[in-house]
């Protein structure tokens, strides 16, 4: 048997056997990345949640309330009255402001501090009574979250923001 | 590439890896005899690939397998493909490795001195068995479900120890979440590497010993290196192999057929069959008195399995042709051909029974409309809870949460307004014109000032009822009405007087209502939905209103849900005799 014939045969084998993997790998590759845009599909994200009556929010004190959806679809899993997230409400005389609790540095929980200023435990950002950054690493303000007063209820949207960048843009 | 080539070579040394590898010669020359085991290794291979795939997304938990498996199944993109390839690469598997033992046993391949080799592949066998056996369970639904049962059954029926071992397989009394973590961890790791061990062990005695020559005295040929001769031959194999098993789950997916049956139910009456390669075993049990079950399914087994072991042993003799060796060769085949009557008999069985039928029937009407309500997601209550997606389900759920404490449906709920039983049909509607103000109706409620309805005659009052019916029927959707019989109504609600209080447009939105419903489109799913959000409107009850809005109280999916089930109520018709 010629070195020609065997080489080309060779070749043929390889050729079919590497056809062969990627025609298997096709899908499974598809498969996989088709993940990251259905696992993000979530419902009941970008609804208002009850964050409690107005009339128990004292004036001008932050104070941290629980966001849970009733409903939220997380994949194949529909659960209920799923913990979303936390934010800090400021009540001013009618008018309510929503901050997210989660630092736009890195994600830590921001604390509130006496005299209603806010302050990041992990890299010791500073944030003003209005959400303003202060001082630390943080690239900008506590991000603020819709929130709407409807017959005496606190109606607030979670929302979930990116971390490190001076801009708010939303993930 | 050369120089790249160099480099890494004097680092790693591929190339004589490379070399031993591919260019061992194969005596006899190449040829598609030698391509089953080659074959089987790349059936391998797409079981490993795409179960990692799977792996990615399935939950090996009572509560969320089946979800995750219906989100592969219906919603990620090919899932269908990939969890269809696994399942039947399981099958092509299964048959490829039984014409493989099936070439050994005519070629002789077993003698010495390859009776480990033997062995090793014995043991891959029920190796692949096993996979079979726990994967099945995995998906959670009705038929893995039920088929595993009987196998965790039979364990328990072994002597001395099988309740204990059934106890450890189940990981506890009963089904349960630690049943699905242990077969996932026996089906994705333990197996596996036994699998891989054994594999190893299996091709390395192989090359040692080299392939089996025919039994006819001299190779035919000289022999051939493995590259690139035999290996067009074993990927060519490979590729038809894996090509079919993609043709047959491109064609049942096509035909639609059920890869994924209704949630596990351990209170339904399913009648549960298991894979192909089990029916033979399957039929076996329906043949023995129920006290010999367990010996019978552990001892049939156990004695083939033990013939196959010890057959080096016996057919010691040194010709390898199926001639000189006539009666080992007949009483192995015994094996398969015993296997197929059993199996073919169970199929024939099902075929014929017109139980099983209609059983089968139930259960892909159940599949195919649990998958479609997966669609939403599915509660934490385990994949059963898929049903409370159905819009009557959730909707009676809703009810018995929301509504139960003054109105009755289906046997639930206190009686302080109107039963919502068969609400607005026309039984319900012909019940309450005679008596507004029985306890059924208005009686206990501030709304409760209307008289009964006296129409002149019968058929007027007939009329009536059908075109209050009628007011609720939708725009452009086909109607069960009678048009001239619901026109004699609208003449007879004037004649009657109802119009006396009734309005039939809504009043202006200024009017705070006298407490006395407008009639237009009432019943229709838009009116059904205003009304539950604000029954105290100018056009319901007004003033006169004790229901309270539930508006904050429900959510859109739980809103649809009751309109839906007020609907089908409607539809109910006559209205169920509850009362």
């Amino acid at each position: 048997m010629s070195d020609e014939r065997r080489r080309v045969l060779g070749w043929i084998a390889a050729g079919l056997g590497a056809g062969l993997v990627s025609v298997v790998a096709a899908p499974i590759a598809l498969f996989v990345a088709g993940q990251a845009r259905r696992g993000g599909e979530l419902t009941g994200e970008d609804e208002a949640v009850d964050a409690g009556a107005i009339a128990t929010l004292p004036d001008g004190k932050p104070v941290r309330v629980t966001l849970r959806a009733r409903r939220r679809r997380d994949a194949f899993v529909l659960r209920e009255n799923v913990v979303l997230g936390a934010a800090w409400l400021v009540r001013r005389g009618e008018s309510v402001a929503a901050f997210s609790t989660v630092c736009p540095h890195a994600g830590c929980a921001v604390e509130a501090e006496e005299g209603g200023t806010f302050a990041c435990p992990c890299h010791r950002s500073r944030f003003g009574a209005d959400g303003a950054r202060v001082d630390g690493p943080a690239p900008r303000g506590l991000d603020p979250l819709p929130v709407a007063v409807v017959e005496g209820r606190v109606r607030v949207t979670p929302r979930r923001f990116r971390q490190g960048t001076s801009r708010r843009e939303p993930t | 590439m050369a120089r790249v080539g160099d480099w890494l070579d004097e680092r790693v040394g591929h190339r004589a890896l490379l070399h031993a590898l591919l260019a061992h010669p194969v005596p006899g020359g190449a040829r598609w005899a030698y391509v089953f085991g080659a074959t089987l290794l790349a059936l391998f291979a797409l079981q490993a690939a795409t179960g990692i795939a799977l792996a990615t997304v399935y939950t090996p938990s009572a509560t969320t397998a089946w979800s995750s498996v219906a989100y592969i199944e219906a919603e990620l993109p090919l899932g269908w493909l990939l969890r269809g390839a696994h399942a039947t690469g399981a099958s092509a598997i299964v048959v490829v490795a039984q014409l493989h033992l099936l070439q050994v046993m005519l070629w002789g391949a077993y003698k010495r001195p390859r009776e480990v080799t033997w062995w090793i592949g014995l043991v891959l066998f029920a190796c692949v068995l096993a996979f079979a056996l726990t994967g099945y369970l995995l998906p959670w639904d009705q038929k893995g479900y039920w088929a595993t049962q009987v196998a965790t059954s039979l364990a328990g029926a072994v002597p001395a120890v099988g309740p204990w071992l059934q106890r450890l397989v189940q990981g506890g009394p009963s089904y349960g979440t630690v049943t699905l973590t242990h077969f996932y961890a026996l089906h994705v790791l333990v197996l596996p590497l036994v699998t891989l061990a054994l594999v190893a062990a299996h091709v390395a005695l192989f090359r040692k010993h080299g392939v089996t020559p025919s039994w006819r005295a001299a190779p035919v040929g000289a022999a051939t290196p493995f590259w690139p001769h035999q290996a067009l031959r074993d990927v060519a194999a490979a590729a038809l192999a894996i090509g079919a098993v993609a043709l047959l789950v491109a064609r049942a997916h096509r035909a639609g057929e059920i890869t994924l049956e209704a949630p596990a139910d351990p209170a339904s009456a399913y009648e549960a069959r298991p894979e192909w390669y089990f029916l033979p075993l399957f039929q076996l049990l329906k043949l023995v008195p129920g006290s010999l079950e367990g010996v019978v399914a552990i001892a049939v087994p156990l004695v083939v399995g033990g013939a196959l072991v010890l057959l080096p042993f016996v057919d010691r003799g040194p010709s390898r042709s199926p001639r000189a060796r006539l009666r080992f060769v007949v009483a192995v085949a015994l094996i398969p051909l015993g296997a197929m009557a059993l199996g073919g008999l169970a199929l024939v069985e099902d075929a014929r029974s017109e139980a099983h039928g209609k059983a089968r029937v139930r259960a892909e009407t159940e599949a195919r409309r649990a998958l479609t309500l997966a669609r939403g997601g599915v509660g934490t209550r385990g994949g059963e809870a898929v049903w409370d997606n159905d819009p009557l389900t959730r909707g009676r759920m809703v009810f018995a949460e929301r509504c139960a404490g003054c109105h009755v449906l289906g046997g639930v709920g206190e009686r302080e307004a109107p039963d919502l039983d068969g609400w607005s049909s026309r039984a319900w509607i012909r019940d309450f014109l005679h008596a507004p103000g029985d306890e059924r109706f208005y009686g206990k409620t501030k709304a409760n000032r209307m008289k009964p309805v006296k129409a002149a005659t019968a058929e007027d009052f007939e009329a009536l009822v059908e075109w209050i019916y009628g007011l609720g029927e939708e725009e452009g959707a086909p109607s069960t009405v009678d048009a001239a019989k619901a026109a004699r109504g609208a003449a007879a609600f004037r004649e009657v007087g109802c119009d006396d209080c009734h309005e039939l447009a809504p009043p202006a939105a200024d009017d705070d209502g006298d407490g006395v419903p407008a009639l237009e489109g009432r019943g229709r799913a838009s009116w059904l939905r205003a009304f539950l959000l604000a029954p105290g409107a100018a056009r319901f009850f007004g003033r006169k209103n004790d229901m309270p809005s539930m508006k904050g109280k429900l959510d859109e999916v739980e809103l649809e849900a009751v309109v839906r089930l007020l609907r089908a109520e409607r539809a109910r018709d006559p209205a169920p005799a509850t009362r």
